[in-house]
C-alpha cells in the first residue's frame, strides 16, 4: 500500500515550526501557545500511524450473462489489525455500471473478521470484460494518513448481446441440395405444392393428380418444392461505430441485429457464417448447430471498431466464408467507402444481397445553422443516390432507424425481394 | 508602543480580515480543497498573532483556546472533506472519527492547559520554560502513545 500523507498533516507542522520560531523571534509565548495543539496532532499521527494489512479477494455470481442482466459482485475485506477507515471503491468497465450508482463503500474492519460487501452489477452493453479493478484507501485513527492499494483480480465477464427478436427471414434466392426448413424454389421431392405437368415415363404413381387426371385424356402429376437448407453469411460493418444518445451505438445494434438474423436461421437448421469486416477482418465459415451459435457470439463479443486507413476489399475475405449461393446480409451504416466498395463487389460477383442500413441520422446532432442544414442536405441526396444505385443493382437497401424493430426493416427488404427485384428483372 | 484594539477601526479592520478568512474556508469547503485547509489556519493564526502584536499586552489563556479552536476547525474541515465521498459508508466509521476528532482536541487543550501551566511558574526566562515544556509534554504523550500501541 502506498503511503500519502493528508495536506493537513504537513500544514500541522508546518504551523508548529513557524509558531516556535515565531516565539523565539518575538521574544513571546503567544506563538508557542498557538501552535502547541497543532503540533502534538501532528506528532502524535507521525508516531501512532499503522501500516495497513488489508486483502480483498472479489468473486462474481456468473460468468456470462446477456445484456441488461444483473450479476452480484462480491467482495471480501479482511485485516489482521483493525481498520477504522476503509474506503472501498469499485471500478467498473464502461458497459458495466453498479446498480444504485454506488461505487464507492465505507466500512471499518476489525482484526480477523471478513467484511462482506455486495455489488449489483448491471450490464448494459455486451462484450468481454475483465472486472473489476478494486481501489482501497485507508486512513489511520486521525486521518493524516491515507494509504492506497489497487487490487486487480482478473475475473473475466462475458456479456452476451442481447438478440433482436425476428418473426420472419429474409427468403434466399437460392438453396442448398441438404434438407432444411426453406422452401426451395426448385423442383424435386419435397411437400410444398409447385405446379403439375404431364406425365413422364418414370413418375412415381402417388404424384398423379386424379382430379386433374379424371377430366383430362392424359395423366398429370404434382411438383413439389423440397425443403432445403440455405446459407447465410452476415456482413458486419465494424469499420464505423456511431455514438448517439443515451450511450447508444451503432455497432451495438448491428451486433444485436447480426445475433437475433444468426440465432434465426441457426434455429431453422440453416448454416450460417459471419463475416465482421473493418478495421480488422474476422469470419466464420457457415456451419449449422449449437456450437456455431456460441462461436458466432464469440465473434461478436470482440467486435470493436478498428481505426484503419488501409484499403480492404472483399478479396481478403477467404472464399470458404463466402459460398456460392449464399445470402449474404449486411449490417452498416453505409459511412465506409471501403463497406460500400464491398457490398458492390459482391453484387458483381453474383452473390445474393441484402443490406440492413443502420440510419447515421439517430445518431447525429442537429445541424446549428442554415450552412450546417444544406450540408446535412447534400449528405443525405449523396446516400439516397448511393441507396438508389444499390437498389438498381437488385440489392434491398433497408434502413433501420433508432428505436425501430428489426423486423420492420426485414419486411422492406422481403417486400423489395418480393416485388422490385422481379420488375428490376 | 501599543495600539488601543478597542478602537472601532482597529477592530473593523481585524473582523473584515476575519471574514475573509472565513469566507476562504468556506469556499475550501464548498468548492472542496483539502489544500486550503493549512493555509487557511495560517491566516486565522497569524491574524491572531497580529492582534497580539497590536495590542502589545500578554494573553496566554486566549492564546491556548485560539490554538485549541484552531486544531478544531482543521480537524472538521478535514472530516468534512472525508465523508463527502459519494457512496454508502457505514454510520459506525462518523462515530469512530468523532471520537479521535474529541480525543485530539483534548489532548491539543491538555497540552496548551500544561503550557500554561509552566508559563505561569514564577521562573525567569518564560519563554525557554515555555518550549521546555512544550516539548517535554510532546515527548511524554508520545511515548505513552507508542507504549500503548505495543501493549495493543
Amino acid at each position: 500500500m502506498t503511503r500519502r500523507p493528508t495536506p493537513r498533516l504537513r500544514a500541522y507542522l508546518l504551523l508548529g515550526a513557524a509558531g516556535l520560531i515565531a516565539g523565539i523571534a518575538l521574544e513571546r509565548p503567544e506563538p508557542v501557545l498557538l501552535v502547541t495543539p497543532l503540533l502534538l496532532a501532528g506528532l502524535l499521527a507521525i508516531l501512532l500511524v499503522d501500516e495497513p494489512a488489508v486483502s480483498a479477494t472479489v468473486s462474481l455470481g456468473a460468468d456470462r450473462v446477456l445484456e441488461g442482466e444483473d450479476v452480484h459482485l462480491e467482495v471480501v475485506l479482511r485485516s489482521v489489525r483493525p481498520v477504522p477507515w476503509l474506503e472501498v471503491a469499485v471500478a467498473l468497465p464502461a458497459g458495466l455500471v453498479a446498480r444504485d450508482d454506488v461505487g464507492v463503500f465505507g466500512v471499518r474492519l476489525e482484526a480477523d473478521r471478513p467484511r462482506q460487501l455486495a455489488v449489483d452489477v448491471a450490464a448494459r452493453r455486451w462484450g468481454s470484460y475483465r472486472v473489476a479493478r478494486l481501489v482501497l484507501r485507508t486512513r489511520d485513527r486521525f486521518g493524516f494518513f491515507a494509504f492506497e492499494a489497487t487490487v486487480e483480480p482478473g475475473l473475466a465477464l462475458r456479456v452476451f448481446p442481447k438478440p433482436e427478436t425476428l418473426r420472419h427471414a429474409i427468403r434466399p434466392a437460392e438453396t442448398q441440395l441438404s434438407a432444411g426448413n426453406e422452401v426451395s424454389r426448385r423442383r424435386g421431392d419435397g411437400v410444398e405444392f409447385a405446379d403439375v405437368r404431364q406425365y413422364a415415363p418414370g413418375d412415381v404413381i402417388r404424384r398423379v393428380n386424379w382430379r386433374l387426371s379424371s377430366r383430362r385424356p392424359e395423366l398429370h402429376v404434382n411438383e413439389l418444392h423440397p425443403e432445403s437448407s440455405t446459407e447465410v453469411v452476415i456482413l458486419l460493418d465494424t469499420f464505423t461505430d456511431l455514438t448517439g444518445p443515451n450511450d447508444e451505438s451503432s455497432l451495438a445494434r448491428a451486433v444485436r441485429a447480426a445475433h437475433g438474423i444468426a440465432n434465426h436461421y441457426l434455429r431453422r437448421r440453416d448454416r450460417v457464417g459471419l463475416i465482421a469486416f473493418g478495421g480488422s477482418i474476422r469470419w466464420l465459415v457457415p456451419a449449422m448447430g449449437l456450437a456455431q451459435s456460441y462461436r458466432i457470439v464469440e465473434v461478436l463479443l470482440d467486435a470493436r471498431a478498428a481505426v484503419s486507413i488501409l484499403w480492404k476489399g472483399v478479396d481478403l475475405i477467404p472464399p470458404r466464408s463466402l459460398p456460392p449461393n449464399a445470402l449474404v446480409i449486411a449490417v452498416t451504416p453505409l459511412l465506409d467507402d471501403r463497406t460500400i466498395e464491398a457490398l458492390l463487389d459482391l453484387r458483381g460477383r453474383g452473390f445474393d444481397l441484402a443490406v440492413i442500413e443502420l440510419r447515421p441520422e439517430g445518431f447525429m446532432a442537429e445541424p446549428l445553422d442554415a450552412f450546417g442544414a444544406s450540408a446535412r442536405r447534400l449528405w443525405q441526396l449523396r446516400r439516397d443516390q448511393l441507396r438508389e444505385r444499390l437498389q438498381r443493382l437488385g440489392v434491398p437497401v433497408a434502413a433501420w432507424a433508432l428505436g425501430e424493430p428489426l423486423d420492420a426493416a426485414l419486411e422492406e427488404v422481403r417486400a423489395f425481394r418480393r416485388y422490385a427485384r422481379r420488375a428490376l428483372a | 508602543m501599543s495600539l488601543d484594539v478597542r478602537s472601532s477601526g482597529l477592530l473593523f479592520a481585524f473582523g473584515v480580515l476575519g471574514a475573509a478568512i472565513l469566507v476562504l474556508l468556506a469556499a475550501a469547503l464548498v468548492l472542496g480543497h483539502p489544500g486550503w485547509i493549512g493555509p487557511v489556519l495560517g491566516l486565522l493564526a497569524a491574524l491572531y498573532l497580529g492582534h497580539v502584536l497590536v495590542a502589545a499586552e500578554a494573553n496566554v489563556l486566549t492564546a491556548g483556546v485560539v490554538g485549541v479552536a484552531l486544531l478544531l476547525v482543521g480537524e472538521l474541515a478535514q472530516w468534512s472533506f472525508d465523508s463527502r465521498l459519494r457512496g454508502r459508508y457505514l454510520a459506525s466509521m462518523q462515530a469512530t472519527r468523532a471520537v479521535a476528532v474529541g480525543w485530539l482536541v483534548l489532548l491539543g487543550a491538555g497540552a496548551t492547559f500544561l503550557s500554561l501551566l509552566v508559563v505561569g511558574l514564577p521562573v525567569s526566562g518564560g519563554l525557554v520554560t515555555v518550549m521546555v515544556g512544550v516539548v517535554a509534554f510532546v515527548g511524554v504523550v508520545a511515548l505513552v502513545s507508542v507504549v500503548a500501541r505495543r501493549q495493543a
